[in-house]
């Protein structure tokens, strides 16, 4: 037996033979979110498992489309339909772990991240998911006509995977296993049960697949497979419910440091290379606003608030934006978390915009830039710098409490 | 070798009478006919033997030399050694003909490869090696059955089951049927289940007509047509059998 | 008639349209956030429109089950033999989306019904019984994927399924989709005969 021939029992599954389009539809998917990936390596493994969004009920689809055929072919096999499911599994995961490496290649190539290795588990789990969802399409076509089939695993788990991110309670779009649409900046990282809590629903669906096709014709495997899902379901959703809207937490870790003037400029060690280069620029930046008056401490941290609310960010653009970044970091949690009970109203918000240019203009900036950049009028951003500077700081920083706060501006 | 029924009794969901009742039969190898009126339990009967439908608990037994399809790992061995081809043969959408006969072969618990290799040669044996390539769904109704006959001989099974395998032939692929099962039957057991009695006692051993879910007639074909007094006509000879009982 | 309702499982798709309707009409304005390759960022897509596949699909399923060549056979012409399954399908989705979801939910959830549906018959004259799957199915992950363009307010016109209920441009392509898979009807039996699927 040669070529082709050798994979012909491969070459009758419709997931083999449509996956070049699913493989290719998810590369397509994971790389039209590259703009916003970090050179970080937990980002870019979860960025290239977006695609779960369709392979997931693309892959559904189809194994249930196979296993309504199966039904047809074998009713006196001697194979079980463990063995069939298997086989239906294996293409989908091979098909998706070469979807996940071929995206991972392309955003490296692209990235370049620093150091360190693919999250594993990350992948593992999107293939996990995947074959799952695929489990569950096999089922069914096992037992359904296949122009059910086909459409109700692709609508069942496409309405599950996608639609559930749009609705609340949050855990149930931290148990879907689509980690992809919320995870993870540099600065962040998966709160140990992230992975944990999808993958024993995950398992337990495969679980609950093989139980049925293996005693189907017995009444207590349907409850068995139910409980199974069922018992899972609430033990992930404990687990997640704890967990805000992302299943992230702030990272932790040491920091590379490098000092330009009289300050150190710490960020995350994939930043190394962007912090050399950002490093003359923010000490600059962090000098200038230190000479108008601000209160700039010795050491800022990337994504990390100093006292004064300080820090800088690195994630994209170039060395003279990132010394910018520093100059407003301290507008960057606003508006204040009071909002939420005012319905929105934040009357100190109106100095916002002003302020940011201000803070700008104090870093460096022209002030037409900074007026522009901040949507800010420039008339005002000028009468505000004609002030002495002793002024203008106590300006802001009377406008910086006010926001603060929902109170009305005095 | 021997197939065998013991006191197998078949009802469907939603009829008032059994299909099969209390039948008891033995079938040892060579060329079995299996004749009968519309409805008298002969694809029922097949589709039993190939364990397709399950006897309940107290419902009869089926096995072959002893072996029955009972529990998961009699039904296995029992499968191994048994062939159906069914009455409808159903094409699989996107794959070629060889490529289902192997699914056969590898349902029927062939190695990979083996069931490859075989399929070519099943294929040759039903004469569609010309359409090994093409998309089953192409075939023609008579091309369909030939395929099916291939599925059937793929895993070379002790035991064919082979439910009206003529009915879409034409008379050349019928005369040709004739002589493969000659060919492979030896010390198989085989099955036909037909209304086609033509050419009766040059094409099968041994006659067995149902009638009403009960065995009418079971023995060889030359005493079957002896039924038929001295015009020895098959139909004459199932025409008495049917009236006596 | 009795029979052809029973052939047809009539009852049990027009019960199963009638059910989807009902959800269509709930969830109307519900979005789910899709990734679109052609803006190269998440944006949110109707559900809805996933869930107009049913009576689409119903149809085809439900003709399938009258039997192809009966059909194709049939000396009854076969919008006659067809247009109750339809008809009964499109009616009763459209009611159960404007029981709870007003006028509003009508038009969005029966124009994508229709439109679908018209995808399905195309697709079966094309492909056979896996084109009525493979058609309707494709064409809403295109949308999705393709759907919008940066700059744009209002989705290109062929995606149309994404668009409001109100929108005519829209609520006329999925007509004319229909009218169109109406129009190949008798055609369709043949066709997938000609497959080789029974």
């Amino acid at each position: 037996m040669s070529g082709l021939d050798r994979w012909w029992l491969w070459r009758t599954q419709s997931t083999v033979v449509l996956s070049p389009v699913l493989v290719v539809l998810g590369c397509l998917v994971s790389l039209s979110n590259a703009d916003y990936a970090d050179p970080y390596w937990l980002d870019l493994s979860s960025k290239s498992t977006v695609s779960v969004l369709f392979l997931a009920p693309g892959f559904a689809a189809l194994a249930a489309w196979d296993g309504a055929r199966w039904r047809r072919l074998a009713p006196a096999a001697v194979r079980s339909w463990i063995a069939l499911l298997a086989l239906c599994l294996s293409a989908v995961a091979l098909a998706t772990l070469l979807t996940f490496a071929i995206t991972l290649l392309v955003l490296d190539v692209q990235v370049r991240p620093a150091g360190g290795a693919p999250r594993l588990d990350v992948l593992a789990l999107g293939v996990l998911v995947v074959s799952a969802y695929a489990a569950v399409g096999f089922v069914l076509g096992r037992y359904l006509p296949r122009l059910i089939a086909a459409p109700l695993a692709f609508g069942l788990v496409w309405g599950w995977v996608a639609f559930t991110p749009a609705v609340q309670p949050f855990w149930m779009r931290n148990v879907t296993g689509n980690l992809g649409t919320s995870c993870c900046a540099l600065d962040v990282e998966l709160v140990p049960l992230a992975l944990v809590a999808p993958g024993l629903l995950a398992v337990a669906l495969l679980a609950s697949a093989a139980v049925v096709l293996a005693w189907s014709w017995r009444r207590a495997a349907w409850v068995v497979a139910a409980l199974l899902v069922a018992g899972s379901l609430a033990a992930a959703a404990s687990m997640m419910r704890p967990v805000g809207a992302d299943p992230v937490q702030r990272r932790t870790g040491s920091q590379v440091c490098v000092t330009a003037g009289s300050r150190s400029f710490c960020a995350w060690p994939e930043h190394d290379g962007r912090l050399r280069r950002a490093a003359p620029s923010l000490g600059r930046t962090a000098q200038r606003l230190a000479a108008t008056g601000l209160d700039v401490p010795p050491r800022l941290r990337e994504s990390t608030r100093a006292p004064g609310g300080w820090s800088f960010s690195l994630g994209g653009g170039n060395p003279d934006q990132w010394g910018k970044t520093l100059a407003v970091s301290p507008l960057d949690e606003l508006p204040p978390p009071c909002t939420d009970r005012t319905g929105g109203v934040w009357p100190a918000g109106e100095n916002l915009e002003l302020a940011g240019a201000w803070l700008l203009t104090a870093g460096g900036a022209d002030e037409a830039f900074a007026a522009e950049a901040q949507g800010a009028s420039l008339r005002r951003l000028r009468e505000l710098r004609a002030l002495p500077v002793g002024d203008q700081v106590h300006w802001y920083a009377r406008a910086y409490a006010a926001m603060q706060t929902c109170e009305p501006v005095s | 070798m021997n197939l065998t029924f013991e006191d197998v009794r078949y009802s469907y969901r939603r009829r008032d009478r059994p299909v099969l009742d209390g039948l008891r039969l033995s079938i040892p190898a060579g060329r079995t006919i299996l004749l009968g009126p519309n409805g008298a339990g002969k694809s029922t009967l097949l589709a039993i033997a190939a364990s397709v439908l399950p006897l309940g608990e107290g419902r009869g037994r089926v096995a072959v030399d002893g072996v029955t399809p009972d529990r998961r790992g009699s039904r296995v061995r029992f499968r191994r050694r048994v062939a159906w081809m069914p009455q409808t043969v159903t094409p699989a959408a996107g794959v070629t003909v060889r490529q289902q006969v192997a699914l056969h072969g590898w349902l029927a618990g062939m190695p990979r490869t083996a069931a490859w290799t075989e399929a070519r040669r099943a294929l040759v044996q039903v004469g569609l090696e010309q359409l090994a390539d093409a998309r089953s769904t192409r075939l023609s109704g008579g091309q369909r059955a030939r395929m099916g006959l291939a599925q059937a001989l793929v895993h070379a099974a002790d035991v064919l089951l082979l439910d009206e395998p003529t009915a879409a032939l034409d008379p050349d692929q019928k005369e040709a049927f004739v002589s493969l099962l000659a060919r492979v039957s030896g010390d198989k057991v085989v099955v036909v289940s037909s209304h086609d009695v033509s050419d009766l006692e040059a094409s099968y051993d041994r006659v067995v007509v149902l009638e009403e879910g009960q065995v009418r007639f079971e023995g060889p074909t030359a005493a079957f047509l002896r039924n038929g007094a001295e015009t020895r006509r098959p139909v004459d000879a199932y025409r008495a059998v049917l009236r006596r009982s | 008639m009795t029979g052809l309702l029973r052939a047809t499982r009539m009852p049990i798709l027009g019960s199963v349209a009638l059910a989807t309707g009902v959800l269509s009409g709930l969830l109307r304005g519900a979005t789910a956030p899709v990734p679109s390759l052609s803006l190269g960022a998440v944006s949110p897509v109707p559900v809805v429109a996933v869930i107009a596949l049913v009576p689409a699909i119903a149809v085809t399923w439900g003709w399938s089950g009258l039997g192809w060549e009966a059909t194709a056979a049939a000396a009854r012409s076969t919008w006659l033999l067809v247009a109750p399954l339809l008809v009964t399908n499109l009616a009763a989705f459209a009611l159960g989306s404007w029981l709870v979801g007003g006028s509003g939910s009508l038009l969005e959830s029966g124009r994508n019904a229709c439109g679908l549906l018209g995808l399905a018959l195309l697709g079966c004259l094309a492909l056979g019984e896996r084109g009525a799957v493979a058609v309707p199915t494709g064409y809403l992950l295109a949308a999705f994927l393709l759907g919008r363009g940066s700059g744009r307010s209002e989705p290109w016109w062929w995606a149309w399924v994404l668009s409001d209920g109100g929108s005519v441009v829209a609520g006329g392509s999925a007509i004319a989709l229909l009218l169109g898979g109406v129009l190949v009807l008798p055609r369709i039996p043949v066709a997938v005969l000609r497959r080789g699927e029974r």
